[in-house]
This record gives C-alpha cells, sequence and structure tokens, in this order.
C-alpha cells in the first residue's frame, strides 16, 4: 500500500484559509513530493440575493475573482517556498460542496483533502461543517480536518 | 509538525485494517505513540434484550474482541513498531471516544475508516466516524 499522498487539495471556504490547515497541507505535500492543489468555489448563492440590484453581475465576480488570485498567488510563493514543487490554483463558481465533491476531487485525482475546522462562531461552523460533510460522505478521497 | 499521539478506534472491518496501517506508518515516521482502541458497542442493548441473552453477548463478544486486538497486535509487529497501547472499552464509542480518550490520552491525530463493520454502520456511512470527524478536538484522518 502506498502511504505517500499525490495530490493534496486545501479548499477555502470563504476568502479566509485555516492557517494551520494550510500549514499541514503544505507539510505532506513537500514530505511526500505531491502535487497541492489550491481551490476556491465563489458561492454563487450568495449574489442571487443581490442580483436584481446590480447592473453588470459579471463585474463583481471578476472582482471576486481578481480578490482570491491575489490570495492564492501569496499562498503560492509560501508553499513553493517550503519546497512545494507543484502548485496549481483552481478558482470555480458555483455551489462550493457540490464543485468540490462533482468537480474539483475527482478532475484533480485528489487524494487527500485538507480541512481546516474555522468558526468561532456558531454560523461559520454550520457553513464549514455542510462542506466537510459532503466531502466526507461523497468524495473518494481521504479528508483531514486540522483543528 | 510531527503528531505525537495517535488514535485508531478498530472494528476488525477491512477498512479498519487499513486505519490501522496508515497509523502504524505515521506513527513510525513520527515517533509517534499509538493508541488502539475498540470499543464494545452497548447502544443497542435495549433493542436486543428481550430477545437475546446479554450477557452470553457480551461474554462472545469480549473473545472475539480479543482475537481481534490479537490481529492487530500481530500487525503492529510485522510492521516493526512497538510504541503501542491497546484500550479495550464498553458503551457507546463515540461518547468514549471523544469525551474519554482523546483528552485522557492527549490525542492529537484520531485515524480511521470512513465506514464501520456492522450493518447499520454502512447505511449511515459510519455514524461514530462522522461524529468523530465533526467533534473531536483534535485532527481527524478520515481512511477510505
Amino acid at each position: 500500500m502506498v502511504y505517500q499522498f499525490k495530490n493534496v487539495l486545501i479548499a477555502l471556504d470563504d476568502s479566509e484559509l485555516s492557517k494551520k490547515a494550510f500549514d499541514r497541507a503544505v507539510h505532506i505535500a513537500e514530505r511526500d513530493k505531491a502535487n497541492l492543489i489550491l481551490a476556491h468555489v465563489v458561492d454563487t448563492q450568495n449574489f442571487s440575493i443581490i442580483k436584481s440590484y446590480l447592473d453588470n453581475l459579471n463585474e463583481v465576480y471578476e472582482k471576486s475573482e481578481q480578490e482570491i488570485k491575489e490570495k492564492f498567488n501569496e499562498y503560492e510563493k509560501i508553499a513553493r517556498d517550503a519546497g512545494v514543487f507543484n502548485v496549481k490554483k483552481i478558482i470555480k463558481f458555483g455551489t462550493p460542496k457540490n464543485v468540490l465533491v462533482d468537480e474539483i476531487i475527482p478532475e484533480e485525482n485528489i487524494d487527500l483533502v485538507v480541512l481546516g475546522a474555522t468558526g468561532v462562531s456558531g454560523i461559520e461552523r454550520v457553513f464549514l461543517g455542510s462542506v466537510a460533510d459532503s466531502v466526507f460522505r461523497h468524495s473518494k478521497s481521504k479528508v483531514l480536518v486540522v483543528r | 509538525m510531527e503528531y505525537k499521539k495517535i488514535l485508531v478506534p478498530v472494528d476488525g472491518s477491512e477498512l479498519s485494517k487499513e486505519a490501522f496501517n496508515r497509523a502504524v506508518y505515521i506513527a513510525k515516521r513520527d515517533e509517534a505513540k499509538l493508541v488502539l482502541t475498540h470499543i464494545i458497542d452497548t447502544k443497542y442493548d435495549s433493542a436486543i434484550k428481550p430477545y437475546l441473552d446479554i450477557d452470553q453477548i457480551y461474554k462472545s463478544s469480549k473473545e472475539s474482541t480479543e482475537k481481534m486486538i490479537n490481529n492487530y497486535e500481530q500487525m503492529a509487529k510485522k510492521a516493526d513498531f512497538y510504541n503501542l497501547k491497546t484500550l479495550i472499552k464498553v458503551g457507546s464509542p463515540k461518547e468514549i471516544i471523544l469525551e474519554k480518550i482523546i483528552p485522557e490520552e492527549n490525542i492529537d491525530l484520531v485515524v480511521l475508516g470512513a465506514t464501520g463493520i456492522s450493518a447499520i454502520e454502512r447505511v449511515l456511512v459510519g455514524s461514530v466516524s462522522e461524529g468523530v470527524f465533526r467533534y473531536a478536538n483534535c485532527d481527524v484522518l478520515v481512511e477510505r
């Protein structure tokens, strides 16, 4: 049985990243010489409420994407400096848990998903819980939750 | 970043064996202590009590548990790993793991299979693993 991971995914649920989870994902990727995949799914449901007030929803999406790209560049640098060779950045739009489980995880052959348990408030915990729960229940990859 | 104390709850299923092997691999690599546990589940006692002799069930549970644990201890020996401690308990697995073992043993990583061995565990996608995954206050690695 192979114990080294090949494709490690660290997902950002919102614009904040659990530093501990990221550090752990980087540590694993460097040690196992694995690919590190940074992924973020922009939750399009958030925008459905304000859609009717906006003239150009595309501009809002583009701004979101740009912000995430900048954050990802920072994280990529940290990972490379720590010795991870291959860092891939994926930004998609949709319902986070569905896009993660149905698209990103199978397409990238993810064998380990690293999740942070953020959530100071009860609401945050519920939100993270539903993504983590989906990944736990439905994906074929192993899951590491970092606290 | 190394783990120090790893808990691996097992139930004799194939997936438990894989989780155990992974736990041994991590423990060797990180020079961690490994705590192996099996909890004889009393959750369904009140349902079966009218039909079967509970004491008899516990007796044969204990025997098959000891066999199972022995198996795992052999697996560890084969992998040249000796820093292993075993805990056999009776009660509600989720409660005992979350409220007793993890705090008392200072566990920093739990490794467990996504599903369990019983028919109910398979249908509910491992209610014990789900509970531990959600509520443990340490890292949890789910094997599948």
